[in-house]
């Protein structure tokens, strides 16, 4: 299968139902937007500010945003589309356009792809929600075998291993409308598809499971559920089994607060976050060790690195961020005396902003400790604050460059690794004179863990502007190896800005922070190697949610409707590893799926064009690095795309709701559709059956 | 009470048998409502009124002992007993085969015990229209002989001898319907019957005002009725005989209602404990002489292990352990035991006291403390379990390595009950299933691997029974055609009795759930296989 990610809303049986996944809902809601917005000014940020009290009441939680379950999916050349409707499943050649289809059970939903496609084999289970079975169908040179196997009553969630050999079928509460607080749906179904026939086992896991995982080697499984994880074992020869449930709290009225719980790749470690909370649960699951990791504020989101060895959380700001006009920055920092390890100073100014905006003088450091540099100018800038590492030597840090003038960017603030002695970074220099609408941020501490010796110093000076950040956010890395032994052994910094959502390229060593609780048109770019921010862009408009391309060097962000704008909403494509600007496009309906690869991007829109009241269906194809995007009209609300990468089919797809099936190609590099219609019908078809 | 067979009620009434309508549950289901251990349910044993000078809060509202009602045994070994009122017969069915004996009895056969330690299995029917009793017994030869005894008037009620020696027959002022009782109904009439005389003999005897409870001592040399007063202490010898009547407390005209005695095994002792008081009474019964032994919080409920040496009290929200007797021991000396999240108020106990569930079910209590020790659980293991829905009652697996609840429906459930399947391993989640009608019996079988769980609705006809495996916490639905009466678990089957003008019974395989009805089995014509 294509390592990609895709956002999805669904439309099931034909119709443009709610989606899925909870945040499918929240997205195809008028497509990005219906989020409460503080303020009236609907600009970024707002007029933001704090009340007379300084108190501001909460944001609400970010929105998770899960990857699509129910899309066709893509395995080398091959796509599996599955119809409910009809009961049929249809397997698209991609290099031919020859589609084969077959019978499946009644109301065929999910589809996952078995192991690896060659140009003449393809494999795929569908589970079929009407009837209690799963369809597993082999196909060799497009001609389809298909088997059965029996499921439990209600199962309407499939994960497969990556190898194929296992399937878990299971059943997720978010899909079942008002579930009653005794359904449990604790049962799930394990089908070994290694031995001919499938076999089928029942067994029973924790209360409500909302995800599930494969460990290293496949010899497990984790279903995370409410009061905890429950561990299924994978043996290659025996029957699979539940083998223990380890509770993610000792009190089960806690459990109701579990937001997340993530499980590592390798199965060692789960890492539970609590709405609210600022407490994070690292537990070991080979002994149930259970470590709490306090951080500075309620936890709003939390990652795992794509090695599964460091958790990255984020504490959100409990101020909203300021667009508009420049913001104010602090004085110069300066660190407290007597650091013995690294600690400490921060240094980071914040780029100029406003009419006249300064850049701010660098903070200073204290002894063992080094500071960030001053922080950058450049029109429109914002600085954000030099990351630090606890403890090590550690180079002085230089001043950073100003960003462009003109462009929605931030300037850096100087990177500065604690260390001893080092001097002060310089003042950074001011930039061009920016025009209003930047937010300069103040420099804020940094607070490296586990260290001794000076205080944090204050935000470096800077230019003037209205509208401060007065509470940072906070991102942490929990080596999670490290913090079993002792919980407060982690590294954090702290981002002047909102941001209370984390995602993680699959490479490089990228990830982006936003916040979609709150209108927010900012998105900050981590090095997580460094741990320390690159820049932070302006993209005009709310985010909703930010998906990294696979090899990490860009992003497309959805965005919804921006103050003022007359386009319901919009996307962004962002360069992660240069400093060149975003582009912002609105579209005339809210966007509704994306699908990322390495050299193109597919952001599907559906909705109703709101000056010419016209109903809008749409593809718009965006070539990565270059830009260029163009716009395919659709004769039908798309349903997902995905892009296939095989060099057999180069291609993108969009998957339409249509009682016949219908699905566009997209040639990758000139836009050129092409469209399958009623791939069920006999006339128009291969049969498989 | 250990070392008695309880006969099952076979009526149609719903609320009899152990139904849930009217339990009057109130709450929210906050496990620390009412208790001593504040918000969040921690393990606070600190005596109730904790706060040093302040009054003490007033005791909780009674708990409920419901699980006697849906525990309703009428197998043997091989053989399902079932009595139709309507026709008079009662039937046996073999478990092997399916085959059906029938036998007369009286007039309107209702209750029905089956006869342990017999060489040929037996069974003793009570025969609500005409005041007797049948004991009926499978001879080798496949034939059912049959003898009439005749009882005092109005039993409603058997209890037979674990050895299978004895049958008291009695009144259970329970099973009544209250508003036709009369206050000088005292129900104190008893049959007892002597099953190894052939021909069995009967005594009529006299015990205390409406008698409630009634065992038998190890030996079967006493049976000790528990009544308004007290306890009246039967001799069983050759010539049955009242020997004494005991006070169990220092009030017996106030304590009445609010009384739960516990007998020891060896008849030695009667453990007391009263709604609403600190103190746990112990009375020696072969001297009437009372001692108490005061503990720091009200006692909610209490259990007898099965040796009797050991009283098993729920005191502010915890497992209090009392050595039966107490002597001068020292009531802080005494082991406790708790689970963190749930202030428990009522226990139940595996029959190894491995294992106990404590659980509350005077408010809507959706937590169920898991506790695991044994011995004088100096040591123990604890968790709390959400289950979601409030717990009505919990039993025990006899193996003590698993629990199944009752619950009564969740806020916002459109479920009319629920049942849940937990296991005694501390890494193990609990199952939950919500049901269309409420559970209204359960059977385990012998080994604790299985169980039958009936459910039943009258007004909606609904009626279903599950078939429970414990070790995987999964369970299999079977719907009934008619409601059920009572369930069990024979051989290697769960079985279902149903009401049926002609007679109904199920019975599924504990191995693969595949079903056979019988329905029809009085007329040999229609016996469906």
């Amino acid at each position: 299968m294509v390592a990609h990610r895709r956002l999805t809303i669904l439309g099931v049986l034909g119709a443009s139902l709610i989606g899925a996944c909870s945040t499918s809902n929240k997205v195809s809601d008028n497509g990005l937007g219906g989020l409460p917005y503080p303020g009236g000014s609907g600009a970024a940020g707002g007029t933001g500010g704090s009340n007379s009290t300084g108190q501001q009441p909460p944001p609400p939680p970010e929105t998770e945003n899960d990857d699509s379950y129910t899309a066709p999916v893509v395995s080398g050349r091959w796509i599996w589309s599955a119809n409910p409707l009809s009961g049929k499943v249809a397997l698209i050649d991609a290099a031919s356009f020859r589609v084969t289809t077959a019978d499946a059970g009644l109301a065929p939903t999910y589809v996952a792809a078995l192991g690896t496609s060659d140009d003449t084999t393809s494999s795929a289970i569908v589970l079929n929600i009407g009837n209690d079975t799963a369809s597993i169908i082999h196909a060799v040179n497009g001609e389809l075998d298909v088997q059965t196997a029996k499921v439990h009553p209600g199962a309407n969630r499939m994960t497969v291993s990556p190898s194929g050999r296992w399937a878990l079928v299971w059943s997720d509460a978010t899909l079942v409308n008002a579930p009653d607080p005794t359904e449990g749906l604790q049962d799930v179904t394990v089908l070994d598809l290694g031995v001919t026939p499938a076999a089928s086992y029942r067994l029973t896991v924790g209360y409500r499971p909302s995800r599930v995982s494969f460990g290293a080697g496949e010899a497990h499984a984790y279903f995370v559920t409410e009061p905890g994880i429950s561990v299924v074992d994978l043996p290659a020869t025996d029957p699979p089994s539940v083998s223990r449930d380890v509770a993610v709290t000792a009190n089960p009225q806690d459990a109701k607060s579990v937001r997340d719980v993530t499980v590592t790749p390798d199965g060692s470690a789960a890492v539970v976050r609590h709405e609210g909370s600022r407490i994070v649960d690292v537990i070991s699951l080979a002994d149930g060790k259970d470590v709490e990791v306090t951080l500075p504020g309620a936890v709003t989101d939390l990652d795992l690195a794509p090695d599964g060895k460091v958790a990255f959380a984020v504490v959100r700001s409990t101020t909203p961020s300021n667009g508009g006009a420049g913001g104010t920055n602090g004085a110069g920092g300066t660190n407290g005396a007597g650091g013995t390890s690294g600690t400490s100073g921060t240094g980071g100014t914040s780029g100029a902003s406003g009419a006249g905006g300064t850049s701010g003088a660098g903070g200073t450091s204290g002894a063992g400790g080094t500071s960030g540099a001053g922080g950058t100018s450049g029109a429109n800038a914002a600085g954000t604050a030099g990351g630090l590492n606890a403890g090590g030597e550690g180079d002085q840090a230089g001043a950073a460059e100003g960003g462009m003038s003109g462009a929605t960017e931030t300037g850096v603030a100087g990177q500065a690794e604690a260390g001893a002695s080092a001097e002060g970074g310089a003042p950074a220099e001011g930039g061009a004179p920016a025009e209003a609408g930047a937010t300069g941020n103040a420099g804020s501490p940094v607070q490296s863990t586990g260290a001794s010796g000076g205080g944090p110093g204050s935000a470096g000076g800077g230019g003037t502007g209205s509208g401060t950040v007065t509470a940072p956010s906070y991102v942490a890395a929990l080596d999670l190896a490290k913090v079993l032994k002792n919980p407060t052994t982690f590294e954090q910094i702290a981002i002047d800005d909102q941001v209370g959502s984390i995602v993680i390229a699959p490479q490089g060593d990228v990830a982006l922070l936003y916040t979609n609780a709150t209108p927010s048109d900012h998105v900050v770019i981590l090095d997580t190697k460094s741990f320390s921010v690159v820049r932070t862009v302006l993209v005009e408009a709310p985010v909703k949610v930010v998906l990294p391309s696979p090899d990490g060097l860009h992003a497309v962000a959805l965005l919804g409707q921006a103050t003022g704008s007359q386009k319901p909403g919009g996307f962004s494509l962002i360069p992660l590893t240069t400093s060149l600007a975003p582009k912002i496009v609105g579209t005339d309906a809210p966007p509704q799926a994306v699908a990322v690869g390495d050299s193109q991007a597919l952001v599907t829109v559906d909705g109703t064009d709101p000056v010419k009241n016209l109903a809008v269906h749409a593809v718009y194809l965006a070539q990565l690095p270059g830009f260029g995007t163009t716009r395919i009209t659709l004769a039908s609300p798309p349903i997902s795309a995905g892009i296939v990468t095989d060099p057999a089919a180069s291609l993108g797809f969009v998957a339409q709701s249509h009682p016949e099936g219908r699905i566009t190609f997209l040639d990758l590099v000139t836009g050129q559709p092409r469209t399958l219609t009623g791939f069920e019908l006999a006339a128009r078809v291969v049969q498989g059956d | 009470m250990d070392g008695s067979s309880e006969a099952p009620t076979s009526g149609l009434t719903d609320g009899s048998g152990g139904s849930f309508q009217g339990s009057g549950a109130t709450g929210n289901g906050s496990p620390a409502a009412g208790g001593s251990s504040g918000s969040g349910g921690t393990t606070n044993l600190s005596p109730s009124g904790s706060g040093g000078t302040s009054e003490p809060p007033p005791p909780p509202p009674p708990e409920k002992e419901l699980e006697t009602a849906y525990e309703t045994p009428v197998a043997t070994d091989r053989y399902v007993w079932t009595a139709n009122p309507t026709t008079g017969k009662v039937a046996l069915i073999s478990a092997d085969d399916f085959s059906v004996r029938l036998a007369e009895a009286g007039n309107a056969p209702t209750t029905v015990a089956a006869l342990p330690g017999h060489d040929e299995d037996a069974a003793i029917v009570l025969n609500a229209g005409s005041d007797d009793a049948t004991v009926l017994r499978l001879g080798a030869d496949g034939v059912i002989k049959s003898q009439m005894l005749q009882t005092h008037a109005g039993a409603n009620a058997v209890d037979v001898s674990p050895s299978g020696k004895w049958a008291v027959i009695w009144s259970n002022a329970d099973l009544e319907d209250a508003s036709k009782l009369d206050p000088t109904d005292g129900l104190q009439d008893v049959t007892v019957a002597k099953l190894d005389d052939d021909p069995v003999t009967t005594t009529i005897l006299t015990v205390g005002y409406r008698p409630s409870a009634v065992s038998f001592d190890d030996q079967e040399a006493h049976a000790f009725f528990v009544t308004a007063p007290g306890m009246t202490v039967i001799d069983l010898g050759d010539a049955p005989h009242p020997d004494r009547d005991v006070l169990l407390t220092d009030d017996p005209v106030s304590d009445q209602a609010a009384r739960d005695v516990s007998v020891t095994p060896d008849g030695a002792y009667a453990v007391v404990r009263l709604d609403g008081q600190k103190t746990l009474g112990f009375v020696d019964l072969g001297t009437g002489t009372r001692d108490t032994v005061t503990l720091p919080d009200y006692v909610t409920d209490l259990d007898l292990s099965a040796d009797g040496k050991q009283a098993f009290a729920v005191t502010g929200g915890a497992l209090v352990v009392v050595p039966v007797p107490p002597g001068d021991a020292d009531p802080s000396t005494f082991a406790r035991a708790s689970a963190d999240g749930e202030v428990g108020r009522s226990v139940t106990l595996s029959p190894d006291t491995s294992l106990a569930l404590l659980y509350s079910n005077a408010t809507a209590d959706q937590y169920l403390g898991i506790l695991t020790g044994g011995g004088a659980w100096s040591t123990y293991e604890a968790r709390a379990v959400d289950l979601k829905a409030p717990v009505q009652a919990a039993f025990a697996a006899p193996d003590g390595r698993h629990g199944i609840t009752f619950q009564t429906p969740a806020t916002g459930s459109t479920k009319e009950g629920a049942f849940s399947i937990v296991s005694a391993q501390l890494d193990r989640a609990p199952k939950i299933i919500g049901t269309d009608a409420p559970p209204t019996a359960l059977a385990f079988a012998s080994d604790g691997a299985q169980a039958v769980i009936t459910t039943r609705d009258l007004g909606k006809a609904r009626y279903g029974m599950y078939l429970v495996e414990l070790g995987s916490l999964e369970q299999t639905f079977i719907q009934l055609s008619s409601p059920p009466l009572s369930a069990g678990i024979v051989g290697n089957y769960g079985f279902v009795a149903q009401a049926h003008p002609e007679g109904r019974i199920t019975f599924v395989s504990l191995t693969d759930a595949s079903q056979r009805t019988l329905t029809g089995f009085e007329l040999a014509a229609k016996v469906t296989q």
